[in-house]
């Protein structure tokens, strides 16, 4: 084994997490909450991950599984094929390119960004969802998603930190 | 061997890089066309997807499991103040329904007797699957159930669905292990009813939100709240005289219609195979539980 082939090897192994917890992520957007005034909220989660990974984890997310995920997850969900994972692979493009400069961020400044990048997520699917039904969709339940998106972050992204600590070191010390 | 390996590696390191540079715009793109085919050619996305979902189903109900205990926990220890009123409720309800219970059958042998006695045709049989629900998957553009039914339980396209209380929706994407249950609180739902009392027909619309809205009733129904609206049947898919909900609000020509069933808390549901729409053999071959 070349010295190539060991470091994707061990790259693979410590991406392993990363998988199983983008999986369970994927099945926690398709379960039913059912609890109380929450049983019609749906946090974004998968944006949440896709976020978090991007920017501590980025040898994580590749465009190809992000690909792969979002068409996982309109089989399911019944939307168009295809539309998940432009947001997912948009969301992951635009954080890949201000990584540097969003690393050494405190916590409350990731958390804004990440509730402007789900607000513009539900624009977006509120915008096509009306073009799809050839006329106006209510907005209440795409605003309930943003807003339920922005609480459960911080929740979110605690666990992940936990499953996979970020490789910058810089995220703890702030 | 190693000098092979090396040639193949030169001669395909342009193409990794090309691929690397370009893999962005390359699944980005990839992603767009499949959008527009799959809203261009919904029906033969359609099929694929419930593909994907045949395939997946298996491993999505054993991982979702422990999650959806958890959601049942938590819904049962959030909802045990509600518990106690609901027991009265129930304990009331039962000894009333008992009251009608002795009427119905009275009614019911009467009601033969006339049949019999005027020469009624028969109403055409209906075939029931009780199946239960896969996931209820969190997308916004189309309100639905997976369930764990598909064509080999003799599940078809258009079949009413009911909860225990009342109608829920029509199987509206059907796979060889799962079919896909478009909610009647969708937005696309469109269910054709009438009044229970008075017969008058209307169609019975979704908004995407917990109550629907009655449409094309006409101005002289004179509808009050609390009327009970039922199928009419008269699409020829759904079996006439199906509870679906009851008037919440009259405003104007604006009525508002509260579901009688509790979608949200729904775990197990039945599918109507009607015979009437010349299906006769349709759930014949069902291995889940059947009964007529």
């Amino acid at each position: 084994m070349n010295k190539k082939q060991s470091a994707l090897l061990k790259q693979t192994r410590d991406n392993l997490p990363c998988w199983g917890l983008l999986f369970i992520l994927m099945i926690l957007s398709l379960v039913p909450i059912n609890i109380g005034p929450l049983s019609d909220a749906r946090p974004m989660l998968l944006l949440m991950g896709v976020f978090y990974w991007s920017l501590f984890r980025p040898s994580f997310p590749n465009v190809f599984m992000l690909f792969l995920a979002g068409l996982f997850y309109d089989s399911f969900a019944a939307t168009p094929f295809g539309l998940t994972s432009l947001i997912l692979i948009g969301t992951h493009a635009l954080i890949s390119y201000q990584r540097k400069l969003l690393l050494y961020q405190p916590f409350w400044i990731l958390w804004g960004i990440y509730s402007i990048l789900a607000a513009i997520a539900s624009v977006l699917l509120w915008l096509i969802h009306m073009v799809l039904s050839l006329g106006y969709v209510p907005v209440s339940a795409y605003i309930m998603d943003i807003l339920i998106s922005v609480a459960f972050f911080p929740f979110i992204v605690s666990l992940l930190k936990i499953a996979n600590p970020p490789l910058a070191q810089h995220y703890n010390k702030k | 061997m190693r000098k092979n390996r090396s040639t193949a590696n030169t001669l395909s390191l342009p193409f990794r890089l090309i691929y690397t540079r370009y893999s962005l715009f390359l699944w980005s793109g990839l992603a767009a066309f499949l959008m527009i085919f799959s809203i261009a050619a919904s029906d033969k996305a359609n099929h694929v997807r419930m593909g994907i979902v045949d395939a997946a189903s298996p491993v999505i109900e054993i991982v979702s499991r422990p999650f959806v205990a958890t959601s049942k926990a938590v819904t049962d220890m959030t909802g045990i103040g509600e518990l106690r009123a609901e027991n009265l409720r129930l304990a009331e309800e039962n000894k009333r329904l008992q009251e009608w219970y002795q009427t119905a059958l009275k009614l019911e042998a009467e009601n033969k007797s006339l049949r019999d006695f005027l020469n009624v045709a028969a109403e055409p049989d209906r075939a029931y699957l009780t199946t239960r629900v896969l996931s209820d998957p969190g997308g916004r553009f189309v309100k639905s159930f997976l369930v764990a039914s598909g064509h080999r339980d003799g599940i078809e396209r258009g079949q009413a669905v009911l909860s225990d209380k009342g109608l829920i929706g029509r199987i509206a994407d059907v796979g060889e292990k799962t079919a896909r249950v478009l909610l009647i609180t969708d937005l696309n739902s469109r269910i054709p009813v009438m009044v229970e009392q008075t017969h008058h027909r209307a169609i019975l619309a979704g908004d995407n939100n917990e109550k629907l809205s009655l449409k094309h009733l006409p101005s002289d129904s004179g509808i009050e709240i609390g009327a009970r609206i039922v199928t009419s049947g008269h699409d020829g898919i759904l079996p006439p005289n199906i509870p679906v909900g009851i008037v919440s609000a009259v405003e104007g020509s604006k009525v508002e219609v509260l579901p009688l069933a509790n979608i949200d808390r729904t775990h197990f549901i039945q599918v109507i195979a009607y015979a009437g729409a010349g299906d006769d053999d349709l759930l014949s071959t069902s291995s889940v539980n059947l009964s007529e």
